[in-house]
């Protein structure tokens, strides 16, 4: 048991290694993209108010009730910042895509050398998975971070009779993406990554079916991930399936659909294990 | 012992093995030959739990391979298994964190035999050089077995003489060897056994030398009886 833990960290700080050049990569981008936001958005309002005060002899006061204040709200609503998280999202779907696939077509066959590793092979899972989410929350880490150090930047920059007093928290909660991505709300914070961890296992599992039985795998890929996604829906339509749905509350439903994701994420372990242990090919 | 016991592989609806069986005993050097896809690399595949068969079974000193086997035995196929932004250094460390059997005094005696250079970085490496990492990688595990596939393809003449070496060396002594090659003649006076493959079951299994000295033939001899009809 020991051993296999120490298996585990030393397989995991090694993919972790390998994913380094590509988290500092997308780290970089996400903190470049959201300083030149934070900088640029509060400067162009500036510029478009000081324009409307010299061309129209404005004052102040009439430039604020011709363009609005100025709210964080409005600087993390660019491209700039949810252009990273974005980015971000995308560049780890990838990576989960390729931290498999790399094995078998790198330009060694590291597979081989995985694969016969002394270690029980769902280690290799495991690590690759913890990889994956290390590098989502270090994700999650900067882009804090890079919230809190904007706001000081959004502060700095815009006088304070032109700024509206909205809190980081407040600028958060009015965009939904944000809320995916922060922890605002601690329990549907750690639904949602539950979801996504949910995911990432299943794809992972479809990952080595493919990798297990080519062609045929991939069919029954398309339909372990159908029946998986109905399965994961399922809680949303139980209004149509049962007639008393508005008995149900709403923690009700919150716990059958952790019920249902611990379902779907044990069984994806399970075949994955068999998948690993049995099947896989070189 | 390494026994395989009517092992059966089908790729699609082809039939790759059908029904082969045999073993390979402590001590003595095998060598797998066939023509191309005949179905010797999916035997060694096989062994090392590296490809499903469909029926029959594998064993390793009666055991089925299981991770812990691993240690019991070495598989050093035809193509580079490590990564190439490691060094030759960094490879052998990271076998050393996770076998018990890597011996890092003989992977030392290893680099030094072949005269590699820990620091080089795999991707730097010729393919001569690539296929010596390969075999450092699996000989300096005090493995019971080992398994190698084409251990001479694609290299130049110079390296496949220092290779051969190695099967009349220390490095493979007391050890089970099996091993496929279309190289035969360099190592055919070192064979134990050789065991030919056709139409995915054992032709035939015979000893090289008493073939030579019975029927003064050749391994390539029986080859050539068999394959060309």
């Amino acid at each position: 048991m020991k051993k296999n833990i120490k298996a585990l960290l030393d397989l995991t700080t090694f993919e972790l290694d390998r994913l380094s050049k590509f988290l500092y990569t997308l780290l970089g981008v996400t903190l470049l993209a959201n300083l030149i936001g934070y900088i640029r958005t509060p400067m162009q309002y500036i510029s478009r108010m000081n324009e409307f005060m010299s061309t129209q002899s404005a004052t102040s006061q009439q430039a604020l009730e011709n363009f609005g204040s100025f709210s964080f709200y409005h600087a993390i609503n660019t491209m700039w910042i949810s252009g990273p998280i974005a980015l971000g999202i995308s560049g780890f779907l990838f990576y989960a895509v390729f931290i498999w696939y790399r094995e078998w077509f790198g330009k060694n066959t590291f597979a081989y050398r995985l694969l016969m590793l002394p270690i029980p092979r769902m280690t290799l899972f495991f690590s690759k998975l913890i990889v994956i989410y290390i590098g989502i929350f270090s994700l999650i880490a900067t882009q804090i971070i890079s919230f809190f150090v904007g706001f000081q930047l959004v502060s700095a920059i815009m006088p304070s009779e032109w700024l509206a007093g909205t809190t980081a928290l407040e600028a958060i909660q009015m965009n939904p993406l944000f809320m995916y991505i922060i922890p605002v709300d601690t329990l549907y914070f750690m639904v949602i990554n539950g979801i996504g961890l949910v995911f990432i296992i299943v794809l992972f599992t479809l990952i080595l079916m493919e990798r297990s039985f080519a062609l045929k795998g991939i069919v029954l890929g398309i339909i372990y991930a159908g029946a998986a996604l109905a399965l994961a829906v399922s809680p949303f339509f139980i209004d149509s399936i049962l007639q008393n749905y508005y008995m149900l509350y709403a923690s009700e439903i919150l716990l059958i659909i952790i019920g249902i994701m611990t379902l779907i994420a044990v069984t994806s372990l399970l075949v994955s294990r068999h998948l690993l242990t049995k099947k896989i090919t070189i | 012992m390494i026994e395989l016991k009517d092992v059966q592989k089908q790729f699609g609806r082809k039939k790759v093995l059908n029904g082969v069986s045999f073993t390979v005993e402590k001590g003595e050097i095998s060598c797998l030959v066939g023509v191309n896809g005949v179905g010797k690399t999916t035997i060694l595949n096989a062994i090392m739990n590296l490809t499903p068969i469909k029926k029959g079974s594998i064993t390793i000193d009666g055991e089925s391979i299981t991770p812990s086997l691993y240690n019991k035995i070495a598989f050093i196929p035809d193509a580079a298994i490590s990564l190439p932004h490691l060094t030759i250094q960094e490879s052998m460390d990271f076998m050393n964190d996770y076998y018990d059997t890597w011996n890092p005094k003989r992977a030392k005696e290893i680099v030094k035999f072949f005269r590699l250079n820990p620091t080089d970085k795999l991707r730097d490496l010729s393919k001569g050089n690539q296929a010596k990492v390969n075999l450092l990688m699996g000989l300096a595990l005090d493995v019971d077995y080992i398994l190698m596939d084409e251990p001479f393809s694609g290299i130049d003449v110079f390296t496949r003489e220092q290779i051969t070496e190695v099967f009349s060396s220390y490095l493979v002594e007391d050890r089970g060897v099996l091993i496929t090659t279309h190289e035969i003649n360099d190592i055919e006076h070192l064979l134990d056994k050789v065991i030919l493959l056709d139409e995915g079951t054992i032709y035939k299994e015979f000893n090289a030398e008493i073939m030579r000295e019975t029927e003064g033939k050749s391994v390539i001899d029986v080859m050539r009886e068999v394959y060309n009809g």
